[in-house]
């Protein structure tokens, strides 16, 4: 149907043709030619039949609704963004179960000079200041620290004070806890933190914010984020530069 | 940071059946496609789109950018799809089957193409962009869409004679 002698230029006429592309001049040209070459002729002819084959392939599959998973994302409150994303990241593979117990560490100040104490009087502290400046988050990943404690960022976000805030888990001594620090002019300091008894999930499911036990800490989360949780590679970038 | 407004999620939602079938028409199966839509919209959640963007075009780079990210991170997923393999025998004499066939074919036809003038392609014939808004949402020249969609629709011209011989 299609001939050798029709070249790229033929067939880009042609597409432009059956798109409404060609200019008057050209689309007056064009016609001109139609009515005297039959081959370029057959092949637009044969063009207008492969366009309408894939248009009608695509329109009469039948998708059926959108899933209702996918509206759900956009009709969520624009203020609830924290929740559907770190699923696909594989984030937030740990749960707590709070042993009924807030502890009262709100405000503590994780800064550079090491003033304040978390545990028990123990240079934690200092440690975990270092650490939330300088460790990805992960989903499974824990860091040692120089005393032996477990330490694992789960995420990373943007408070609505402007300073960049982290959530974490740490266990020391066996005694795991899960905060969320945020990173003022002085350092890191904790802004909330709650006790708790470390429970891994069986898959990679993602604990949504304001779900089951982590109420304090979603409360927080979604209370003074201002979006749904960094990437990780903008994650990376602030470590990189120092968080700034 | 990236947060969308009340009014991008409503273009964005109206626009949700048409980007839905882009992805189909990029992805070949439903499910992909689904899987597709629901990477798109969670990207342009995650990244948040500029004030002044059109959030129809926007959505379509995303999801042309998913589709590229996801092509090249599996790499078992082929380029190219396997030949349709024919029944044993005979071509079936029935008319379903053979209308069957047919759809077969031209899915097969259309996934066969290069990446590239299958974007291009969907964008225009099947989403009904024009050249310049295809060109918009890919990121390249109008006479890069332009191009493009002549190639491929050259190739699926070869393609039909083809099967039709067989």
């Amino acid at each position: 149907m299609t001939g050798d002698d029709m070249t790229q230029r033929d067939y880009e006429l042609l597409s432009q043709h059956l798109d409404g592309e060609l200019s008057a001049v050209d689309e007056s040209a064009l016609q001109r030619r139609l009515t005297t070459e039959p081959e370029l002729r057959g092949t637009l002819e044969a063009m207008r039949l492969a366009n309408s084959r894939v248009r009608d392939v695509v329109h009469a599959a039948d998708l059926g609704p959108v899933p209702a998973r996918v509206t759900a994302l956009l009709q969520a409150s624009p203020d609830n963004n924290v929740v559907p994303f770190p699923a696909r990241r594989g984030r937030a593979a740990v749960g707590f179960a709070i042993a009924a117990s807030l502890v009262a560490a709100a405000g503590l100040l994780l800064a550079p000079q090491w003033q304040a104490v978390l545990h028990d009087g123990d240079s934690v502290d200092s440690l975990l200041a270092e650490a939330l400046e300088s460790t990805a988050s992960s989903a499974d990943q824990w860091r040692t620290l120089p005393d032996g404690s477990q330490f694992r960022p789960v995420l990373s976000f943007a408070a609505t004070s402007g300073q960049w805030c982290r959530e974490y888990q740490i266990s020391v001594s066996g005694q795991p806890s899960h905060g969320v620090a945020c990173r003022g002019d002085s350092g890191w300091r904790t802004e909330v933190l709650v006790d708790g008894q470390i429970q891994a999930f069986s898959d990679n499911q993602y604990q949504p914010a304001g779900a089951g036990d982590l109420d304090e800490i979603s409360s927080f989360i979604n209370e003074h984020a201002t979006a749904i949780p960094l990437s990780a590679t903008e994650e990376a970038k602030l470590i990189e530069n120092d968080w700034q | 940071m990236p947060s969308l407004s009340g009014l991008q999620r409503e273009a964005l939602l109206a626009e949700l059946s048409g980007l839905r079938r882009f992805c189909y028409s990029l992805t070949g199966t439903q499910a992909d496609a689904d899987d597709l839509l629901q990477a798109t919209v969670e990207k342009v959640l995650e990244k948040g789109m500029p004030d002044e963007a059109h959030p129809a075009k926007w959505a379509y780079r995303v999801c042309k950018n998913a589709w590229i990210d996801e092509l090249r991170s599996r790499e078992v997923r082929q380029r190219y799809p396997e030949q349709v393999e024919e029944p044993d025998g005979a071509p079936s004499a029935e008319w379903v089957a053979s209308q069957e066939r047919q759809v077969s074919a031209v899915s097969d036809a259309l996934q066969g193409l290069p990446k590239d003038q299958r974007l291009a392609l969907t964008l225009v014939a099947v989403e009904g962009k024009t050249y310049a808004e295809a060109a918009e949402i890919l990121e390249v020249p109008v006479g890069t869409i332009m191009s493009r969609i002549a190639r491929a629709r050259r190739q699926l011209v070869d393609s039909f004679d083809t099967s039709s011989e067989e």
